[in-house]
């Protein structure tokens, strides 16, 4: 597994910052009602831990998450316009205004969205990670679970067909300390969540600093590697934090958890982490060109929102009830 | 196969059979289904026949089983999932509501979950089981629920339900009826669950107050296999042609919506045509004499803009044709909003609205369509741009084109189709032969809301005010 260069670390830098503009715009969309709606979980704060994931995917591998989707979506190329759309709800949205922040997907990326139910797309990524044995494709399923969804029956279920059967599924377990509002203690029997693959006769990886995305890389390359010599299911625990409630109607950190929030902020942040990294390591880097990437993001972002916000509704009776039937 | 009795397990047995030896991307999984045959026997002999690799005998896990055959269907292959009882399926109705049945929906098309969920009922002779399954199926999700309750079947109880190149729903033994009583089944509109044809539906079929067949007829074939193609729904269009002739694409999102309405129109709208042939020349010559004027202002005014305001003024004397359909209501539309069909690069289309369009001046109006234009062409295309269009305006004048005809854009009730304004041999007022410029204007019109006695006064209307232009600057 190559290390990374400067290019790719840059690139990486883009993607990061690319994500973190994307979601907090987001959020400030919603503060000005721009974006309507319940349910919008953001990424901010994650960001190293799917950009290092997602580095070693091929074109034919396969990414499935729950609804913290925005980031992979952006990872895998989709463009930034239709994915602001969709929070909108427009037409042309990627989802066409139907699914929203939750149901992003991208059949074109090998991205199979984007789920609302906690733990609802573990055994979806078991069938899909089922078919590329099948047909003998040699694909890898990168799925996220989160904390909470360790605990539920259908992680037991869907790793215990991974293991059982040997499908190609990486579990990347996103442990940010919280499901939902609950501390992971306080919901989990067993805190060290990667112990759970054992069980399944998954491959146990263990755990991985999910602020440095150097060490992701480095520990998902090994979890690959293993699925793609054939030996069957992987599984990591990344440690994160969010630095946004599990939702936007969530208001955890207005209350009770500001002071842990500020530590993460200041002390473990994704994009500082690389920013200092790159800044130290290379002498053709400077701040300046770490800067012109953030500026450029926020182009990108900025174009996103006004192609969303003149797009168009889905409103008549046809667009409604398409995809309801069959036919 | 066809015509004979078979106890439920052996029919479901051999329409397992047939679908599995047909079609690689079948396989089956449920608590033992393999190394034992399958309760009741329904798999008996399969994993022999298939092997592991199609027949998988899986844990206790009713709700992985459910969502690993979502998975699998999303990518592909079709899973036929059992629950060894329906009360089973409750554990993984989650993976059938949630994601089943609406993942198509909430990714807009974009992945399908044709998965076949298979249970047997309780074990009683009182149908808990199917009746919970009915129950379930019908009311919160629109899953195609199949009971092949009839007890005599042909062996293809199942099949139709698997499969997805759009083959006519009926139940074997309503198809076995149609056969025997010789009705076509094309004819035949089906009250079950999805708009099955069930033995109700045939057997209370009256060929007299049938619609006419349709051209693509199947033979009511008893085998499931082999390509019957005829279409309930307009959706469905056989299988794919393959090979190295043929580059398959995906219909654009354009395409779809496009289809969508010009089919419902195609179907559902009795169209008929009027055609009248305009005299040019005064008001090209009003045209000249205007830009003239506004050239300092930067304004030109275009033949179209011309014709969607005399369109306007001509509606305001025909309000009816400014109406909308509703089945047993009419719509009197207040305001006269003339939508313009606008072709954008790469293949697109559309219909973008010029609101009040009868009181609105040329010069007014000649600015707000170029900007409309250039925004549709752009890509921006604005929410106000395509809302309430009352009556369309499709002009092919720029493509040399002499006349042609518009499919109504529905619910709207009509729609100018506008050819190109050409040279042509004229007769004169004094009966001698001269040139004259002429222009093909051909109305299409709903005859559920007029008919041709109004069509042909409209457009003698509209052709008065083209052939006399002043009146549309007053």
């Amino acid at each position: 597994m190559a290390k990374p260069n400067k290019d790719t670390l840059l690139e990486w830098y883009r993607q990061m910052t690319l994500i973190r503009e994307f979601e907090e715009r987001c959020y400030q969309l919603y503060e000005e009602k721009r974006i309507t709606g319940v349910y919008l979980h953001l990424y901010s704060g994650h960001e190293a831990v799917a950009v290092g994931a997602m580095a070693h995917l091929t074109k034919k591998d396969h990414t499935i998450t729950a609804y913290r989707d925005h980031a992979q979506a952006l990872i895998l190329g989709v463009d930034p316009r239709l994915l602001m759309a969709e929070m909108m709800g427009r037409k042309t949205g990627v989802s066409g205004g139907k699914g929203g922040s939750m149901h992003l997907a991208s059949p074109e990326h090998n991205f199979w969205g984007g789920y609302a139910i906690v733990g609802g797309h573990l055994p979806l990524a078991s069938g899909i990670a089922f078919e590329a044995q099948y047909n003998d494709t040699g694909a890898v399923v990168l799925s996220y679970v989160g904390d909470g969804a360790t605990i539920n029956g259908y992680f037991h279920e869907a790793l215990n067909f991974a293991g059982l059967w040997d499908l190609p599924v990486l579990w990347l377990i996103e442990n940010n300390g919280y499901g939902m509002g609950t501390e992971t203690e306080r919901a989990a029997g067993n805190p060290r969540l990667h112990d759970r693959a054992d069980s399944y006769g998954v491959k146990d990886f263990e755990r991985v600093d999910g602020q440095n995305v150097l060490e992701v890389y480095d520990k998902l390359g090994k979890a690959y590697d293993h699925i793609r010599a054939g030996k069957g299911s992987a599984l990591v625990e990344v440690i994160t934090y969010r630095y946004r409630g599990h939702g936007v109607s969530d208001k955890q950190y207005d209350t009770l958890k500001q002071k842990e929030l500020a530590e993460w902020k200041a002390n473990q942040d994704p994009i500082t982490i690389l920013g200092v990294h790159l800044l130290s390591e290379y002498k053709t880097v400077n701040e300046e060109d770490l800067a012109g990437i953030r500026e450029m993001n926020v182009k990108v972002v900025d174009e996103a929102v006004e192609f969303a916000e003149n797009s168009p509704f889905p409103n008549t009776l046809e667009e409604l009830y398409a995809n309801v039937y069959v036919d | 196969m066809a015509d004979k009795n078979l106890p439920m397990r052996e029919a479901l047995r051999l329409a397992l059979q047939e679908e599995m030896r047909r079609d690689e991307r079948v396989f089956i999984m449920g608590e033992e289904v393999g190394q034992w045959q399958g309760t009741h026997k329904v798999t008996r002999g399969f994993l022999e026949e298939f092997g592991e690799k199609r027949v998988r005998d899986t844990p206790i896990a009713e709700m992985g089983i459910g969502g690993l055959a979502v998975g699998a269907a999303m990518a592909g292959l079709r899973p036929v999932a059992e629950f060894m009882t329906i009360n089973f399926a409750f554990l993984a109705l989650d993976a059938i509501i949630n994601h089943a049945a609406k993942v198509r929906y909430f990714f807009d098309g974009k992945f399908k979950a044709p998965v076949v969920f298979r249970a047997a009922t309780g074990w009683g002779d009182q149908a808990t089981g199917s009746g919970a399954l009915a129950v379930c199926a019908d009311a919160p999700l629109p899953l195609p629920a199949d009971s092949p309750a009839e007890p005599s079947t042909n062996g293809t109880g199942g099949a139709a339900t698997m499969t997805d190149d759009g083959r006519i729903k009926v139940s074997p033994l309503a198809r076995r009826i149609a056969e025997d009583k010789g009705i076509n089944l094309t004819q035949v509109s089906g009250t079950g669950p999805g708009g099955r044809i069930v033995k109700a539906d045939v057997e209370n079929f009256d060929p007299s107050k049938a619609a006419p067949a349709k051209a693509s007829t199947p033979a009511p074939a008893p085998a499931s296999s082999g390509g019957a193609t005829a279409t309930m729904s307009f959706q469905s269009y056989g299988t794919l042609p393959e090979g190295d002739d043929v580059e398959i694409e995906d219909t654009s999102r354009m395409r779809k919506a496009i289809t969508k309405g010009t089919v419902t129109s195609w179907n559902t709208t009795p169209h008929f045509y009027v055609t009248v042939e305009v005299a040019m020349e005064p008001l090209l010559a009003l045209r000249k004499q205007l830009n003239t004027q506004l050239e300092a202002e930067g304004i030109k005014i275009s033949v179209n803009d011309m014709i969607v305001k005399a369109t306007a003024l001509a509606l305001k004397q025909y309000p009816n044709l400014n109406s909308h359909h509703y089945g047993d209501k009419i719509v009197r539309n207040k305001r006269i909003n003339v939508a313009i069909a606008v072709a954008l690069p790469d293949n697109g289309l559309v219909n973008v609205v010029s609101p009040d369009a009868d009181k609105t001046s040329l010069s007014v109006m000649a600015q707000y369509h170029k900007q409309m234009f250039a925004d549709s062409r752009d890509g921006k295309i604005k929410r106000e741009y395509i809302e309430n269009g009352t009556f369309l305006v499709s002009n092919l004048g720029a493509y040399g084109v002499e006349s042609f005809s518009s499919i109504i854009d529905p619910p709207q009730a009509g729609a100018i189709a506008v050819g190109a304004s050409r040279q042509t041999p004229v007769v004169k007022e004094d009966g001698t032969l001269g040139i004259g410029t002429r222009m093909k204007v051909t109305l299409s019109i709903d005859h559920r809301v007029s008919d041709g006695a109004e069509g042909a006064q409209f457009m003698n209307t509209f052709k008065e005010l083209i052939e006399n232009p002043m009146r549309l600057l007053v």
